[in-house]
């Protein structure tokens, strides 16, 4: 009968440091997660923060009428015009034109005005 | 050797003191003095071993954390800790706005404010000169009656930049504290003044949707989509600003709507102002005409009355009316402007916009009929599912007032004061199909009630009849090759605030359609008082003013939009040569 107590004691015993153990180590476990979690929830805090203002800043150097002085500036583009959008059978891809490509280039009045404006 | 443990019977008390005590056998368990001391022993051992085991616990844990994790750990505990709040928390607290392509068009950024408690002030002058020098934007003495003021707590700036806080920072009085903050910037300045509208200092919206949508932009941070189109809107307000110092006009208005689904692409009215520049006082600037402004329209009415005329089915398309003389309504005449004195058939009054024929059409369609379509297309109501706060309110006659003259007067737009968004939303019901759809400005629009307003027959004909005005009639200088446009003019004399009319004074308004083999865009300007120049040749008209200003801008919008020029294959090619100066 005593054996039986004393045995049960231990087990008791046992089973507490197991348990106490196990706990410890699951708090610190817990701890450790939740301080990566607060980090990682940080972290997006400052990446939305930083996309906001790289967004703004993006729509601000997008603005249209910085584009339009930046495009008239650089690459001289101006507005299409209706007779510029064709469908490509329209194209005059036949006879001469489509034997001496260079020809059509140089007849070009657009490729004439390249050349100029890079003289 | 036995042990005994047993009380003499003629004490009272178990020992007298000294007396050695003796166990007797049984009593804890045990039989002999070896097993009680064995027993002794292995508990000495037993506990031990368990202290033994924690500080093994212990000794690994701090193994673990000082060499294992350290690095982690020394960086985390630097931070703010907080296990309970690790969910996540948008740092922002307004939701952003965005064109429908998802460019922002209003954000809010991190700032900071900075404040002080005046009470733990001690150096206020030396404070005040240095902040003025740092803030040159607020005086010395503004800066010393803040410092000086009797209270715990005050704002000495709002929303500073950072190399302002680094420089306050470095100044190094304790007494100069930060708060974070926000602040609500617009991206794209002055170019959708009027549909954003504004917000307060403390980020409260207080004009457009800002002040609207106040609500869905501070309790959800997903961004706010609008339907509007930036690159279409900078197109037509670049070309309204040009249209207004080129007529000298007093103010300009636009707006492009997708005729089918009613959701505004584009919608502006100038002069405007940059909405990061708060406290702008002039209403004039403020003053939002494309949906507050009610004025009375002139002859683009025409369109609804023919529609009305034709869909009623008392009007034929082929039928003329007598516009050889004035008409007679009690003590006023309706007379016409330019126009031949002649029977004008159906198209004929669109083109030549005749007042008289339309009196004499809506007369013969009658009171009943034109209050029913009118408040069928929305002339008697505020656009209320339009989600802007600024909403103008139709003005007009009670319907028991409504009597012959203003059948005939309102046939031709005097009589009845709407905003330019009725008109072009009444405007693409008409040429849609006859489908009407309650304007919008945001994609998250609920489900908005269509009704049918007119036949499907009669939308086709009034696109025929109108694609005929721009050829043929007021509306030429609109007609861009390819892109068949079909629309309406109207000129309309300048009421003051008295409710007078203005002589000289006009506003012109051109209501048109784009591509009309399948109309894809309305577009609608309005150019406010402009001036007669050598170009108009002394005309004040819609004509010359409303009609080349709508025309560049469709030229610009249209390939914006996807709208592909309609040749033919031929014509496409005849064009190629021509433009690459080819001789075929």
């Amino acid at each position: 009968m005593s054996n039986v107590k004393a045995a049960i004691t231990v087990l008791w015993c046992m089973i507490t440091i197991v348990i106490g153990s196990y706990y410890f180590v699951l708090t610190n476990d817990v701890q450790n997660l939740e301080r990566e979690l607060a980090q990682i929830n940080r972290d997006i805090e400052n990446d939305i923060r930083d996309i906001h203002i790289l967004e703004a800043d993006w729509s601000e150097l997008n603005n249209p009428e910085r584009l339009k002085t930046l495009a008239g500036k650089y690459i001289s583009l101006d507005f299409i015009k209706p007779e510029q959008i064709i469908n490509y059978s329209a194209l005059p891809l036949e006879g001469e034109l489509i034997k001496n490509p260079t020809m059509f280039a140089k007849n070009s009045r657009e490729f004439k005005k390249l050349v100029n404006s890079e003289r | 050797m036995k042990i005994s443990l047993s009380r003499s019977n003629k004490n009272p008390y178990p020992y007298t003191p000294g007396q050695e005590i003796f166990f007797s056998s049984g009593s804890f368990g045990w039989e002999t003095e070896d097993e009680a001391v064995n027993v002794c022993r292995n508990r000495i051992l037993v506990i031990i071993g368990l202290f033994l085991l924690i500080y093994s616990i212990i000794v690994i844990r701090i193994f673990n954390v000082c060499l294992v994790n350290g690095v982690q750990i020394k960086r985390e505990s630097l931070m703010y800790y907080r296990p309970k709040n690790a969910g996540l928390i948008s740092p922002v607290h307004r939701a952003s706005i965005t064109d429908r392509n998802g460019v922002v068009v209003a954000s809010n950024l991190p700032t900071v404010n900075l404040f002080t408690n005046p009470h733990k002030v001690s150096n206020a002058k030396i404070i005040a000169q240095k902040l003025s020098e740092i803030f040159p934007e607020i005086s010395y003495e503004d800066f010393l009656i803040r410092l000086t003021r009797n209270a715990k707590f005050v704002y000495l700036k709002r929303n500073i930049s950072p190399l302002q806080q680094a420089k306050v920072n470095a100044l190094g009085f304790p007494e100069l504290e930060f708060q974070p903050s926000e602040i609500r910037v617009y991206p794209q300045k002055d170019l959708l003044s009027h549909v954003l509208g504004n917000t307060d200092i403390d980020n409260e919206g207080i004009a457009g949707l800002e002040k609207s949508l106040n609500t869905r932009l501070n309790s959800s941070t997903k961004d706010l989509r609008l339907t509007i189109d930036l690159g279409v809107q900078y197109a037509v307000r670049d070309e309204l600003i040009k249209a207004k110092e080129k007529f000298s006009a007093e103010r300009a208005t636009a707006i492009v709507m997708d005729i089918n689904t009613s959701e505004i692409i584009a919608l502006t009215s100038v002069p405007d102002y940059d909405l990061n520049k708060r406290g702008f006082k002039d209403k004039d600037i403020k003053f939002n005409f494309a949906t507050l402004g009610v004025y009375e329209a002139g002859s683009v009415f025409k369109v609804f009355n023919t529609a009305l005329g034709l869909d009623s089915g008392k009007i034929k398309i082929t039928d003329s009316f007598d516009a050889t003389k004035p008409l007679k309504m009690g003590w006023h005449k309706i007379t016409d402007y330019r126009v031949p004195a002649k029977w004008l058939t159906v198209g004929e009054t669109l083109i030549h916009s005749s007042n008289i024929a339309s009196a004499l059409m809506a007369l013969k369609v009658g009171k009943t009929l034109q209050i029913k379509f009118f408040k069928n297309l929305g002339f008697f109501d505020k656009l209320e599912n339009l989600e802007i706060y600024e909403k103008g309110r139709p003005i007009h006659r009670s319907e028991k007032s409504w009597q012959d003259d203003t059948v005939a007067t309102t046939a031709y737009g005097y009589g009845i004061s709407v905003t330019p968004m009725h008109i072009i939303t009444a405007f693409s019901a008409v040429l849609n199909g006859g489908l009407y759809t309650p304007p919008t400005l945001i994609q998250e629009a609920g489900n908005r009630k269509t009704r049918r307003v007119i036949s499907t027959q009669t939308s086709k004909d009034m696109r025929k009849l109108l694609r005929d005005v721009v050829i043929y009639g007021s509306g030429k200088n609109a007609n861009i090759d390819g892109y068949e446009v079909a629309g309406k003019t109207g000129t309309a004399n300048k009421l003051d605030e008295n409710g007078r009319y203005i002589k000289g004074k006009n506003i012109t308004s051109f209501v048109s359609a784009f591509p009309i083999s399948d109309p894809k865009y309305a577009l609608m300007v309005i150019i406010d008082s402009p001036k007669a120049t050598k170009e108009t040749y002394g005309f004040v008209t819609s004509g010359w003013n409303a009609v080349p200003t709508g025309g560049k801008i469709i030229t610009r919008i249209a390939p914006q939009l996807n709208v592909r020029p309609n040749f033919d294959i031929e014509t496409q090619q005849q064009k190629v040569l021509k433009n690459y100066g080819i001789k075929p």
